[in-house]
């Protein structure tokens, strides 16, 4: 059996623990972005529609 | 002593609990990536992205609650002893030792020694978190893209002019590694490396938390004789015109030719600029799909020089018939490997082959461990070439003498580009010839032919 390395890489020189900590990261900035999005998009709704009828 | 063996017990299920909860955990953290990715899809029409957030927020929802679930059972699982212990004995919660050395050190030891233990033996060089981390990115090309503008907003700044760069192609098996590698140790060029992996497209962001310690060189998969490490460059750029061309390239049965749009070349550009920031060389890259785009590439106003790599066609196909078996054997071992494969570009050969769709196709009648569609591969490709070298940015490259003589190589190089060009440490790594049993005389012919012509043109 051969290691897979070019095409395939030397893995990544990260340990576990940061490893852990940049994924717990993602999950959280990408459900805040997702959160906050729709709302970002509402606000801006609101914000037209209220410019306009004034 | 039985409330500290209760508290070890405790916190060893606990960490039991969450070793076990991690496959959900990991679904969880590729949907909710996967839901950042549809909410910033810049590409499809609205209703279609309509379609894709309401598909995704139900996977997202459905792994996030499953995730939740679990972690709740495994507290209540791992709580239990503590609370029998309390309810059996009648002991008052104020009571219970919370502070002393005893209580810490059977939590710890509990807590820990589930993590000492591998259950399953790590296959390759990534962990499960690691090809989780590759998934939630390389899966997911908006998100990528939007960290390449954050990037190029921090860091890139309005007043850099581009400099000519140089890229290494040819096809695969050719030798273009190699030819990266030695203009590399020149000290002229700067280029991706492994170290930029997974975030390819924010090479400086990666770096503030990244920098891997050069470490011992290991052989790589291909079984030649190159040494790879986190510092070794690679064809690595192609993650960026799979983000910005969102994969128009890649076809179901062949890679194909494609325009590339002026806004996509700004951002190469800033590409470049990004991975060489702070360092006054050229850019370099190898890319075997270049040819798929050079048409509109030279089309722009970038200047740039191309080196194309020519290797005997009988041991070039031979080559190709060899690495095509051996990562077909790889990629039915391991599946991440064809993964990788995929985010890269690399359809070169394994599982996920797919040839380049030049014009006259020779190798549809032949299967793909006859070492005739290897040579009919070769014939198409270096035919494509051959018209191209007219232009006078693509100069030809002999594998021979790559092989074998590396130095006088860099220096007609140094003269036909007018480059400064220090070899240090240069070492020829040998010519490898093999066998090429079975080959179609026509096709033969025809490759020999059309590899007297290109030697015609070699630098």
């Amino acid at each position: 059996m051969f290691n897979p390395l070019i095409y395939i890489g030397p893995g990544i020189g990260v340990g576990t623990i940061a490893l852990v900590i940049i994924v717990l990261l993602l999950v959280l900035i990408s459900l805040l972005i997702v959160i906050w999005t729709p709302i970002k998009k509402f606000i801006r709704k609101v914000g037209k529609l209220f410019g306009n009828g004034s | 002593m039985i409330y500290y063996v209760l508290v070890f017990s405790s916190a060893l299920i606990f960490s039991v609990g969450l070793l076990l909860i991690q496959n959900p955990f990991f679904r969880f953290a590729y949907a909710a990536t996967g839901q950042l990715n549809a909410v910033l899809d810049d590409v499809s029409d609205e209703d279609t992205k309509q379609r894709k957030l309401i598909q995704k927020i139900g996977s997202l929802f459905k792994a996030m609650f499953s995730f939740l679930a679990l972690f709740l059972l495994v507290i209540v699982a791992a709580l239990t002893p503590v609370v029998i212990y309390y309810f059996v004995l009648g002991i008052e919660p104020e009571t219970l030792d919370t502070t002393s050395i005893y209580f810490y050190i059977s939590m710890i030891i509990g807590g820990l020694l589930p993590f000492f233990i591998p259950l399953k033996k790590q296959k390759g060089d990534y962990s499960n978190w690691s090809k989780l981390l590759h998934r939630m990115l390389l899966d997911h090309p908006f998100i990528s893209k939007q960290l390449f503008y954050l990037e190029r907003k921090l860091f890139l700044s309005e007043e850099i002019t581009n400099k000519p760069f140089v890229l290494v192609t040819g096809l695969a098996r050719a030798g273009t590694t190699a030819m990266t590698q030695l203009l590399f140790t020149t000290g002229s060029f700067h280029s991706l490396s492994y170290a930029n992996m997974p975030f390819l497209l924010t090479p400086n962001l990666w770096k503030k938390f990244y920098r891997p310690k050069a470490e011992e060189l290991k052989e790589r998969a291909h079984g030649d004789n190159l040494q790879i490490g986190f510092e070794t460059i690679e064809a690595l750029e192609e993650q960026f015109f799979k983000v910005f061309t969102n994969d128009a390239f890649v076809g179901e049965e062949n890679l194909l030719q494609h325009e590339v749009e002026e806004n996509i070349v700004d951002n190469y550009l800033d590409y470049q600029n990004l991975i060489g920031k702070d360092k006054n060389s050229t850019y370099l890259a190898k890319n075997n799909n270049l040819i798929l785009r050079y048409g509109s590439l030279r089309k722009s106003t970038v200047e740039f020089t191309v080196l194309v790599v020519v290797r005997n066609p009988l041991d070039h196909a031979s080559s190709l018939l060899k690495q095509h078996k051996r990562f077909c054997e790889m990629h039915d071992e391991d599946a991440f490997t064809l993964e990788y494969m995929n985010w890269l570009g690399h359809h070169e050969f394994g599982k996920n082959h797919k040839p380049f769709k030049l014009g006259e196709d020779l190798h549809s009648g032949y299967k793909l461990d006859d070492i005739n569609y290897w040579l009919a591969c070769w014939i198409e490709y270096y035919t494509f070439i051959l018209p191209l070298i007219d232009d006078g940015n693509i100069h030809l490259i002999d594998y021979t003498q790559l092989a074998e003589k590396p130095r006088k190589l860099l220096e007609s190089i140094s003269s036909n580009l007018n480059v400064q060009l220090n070899p240090e440490n240069v070492e020829a790594y040998g010519l490898k010839r093999s066998n090429s049993e079975g080959v179609d005389d026509d096709l033969r012919s025809r490759a020999e032919k059309l590899y007297a012509t290109l030697s015609t043109s070699f630098m």
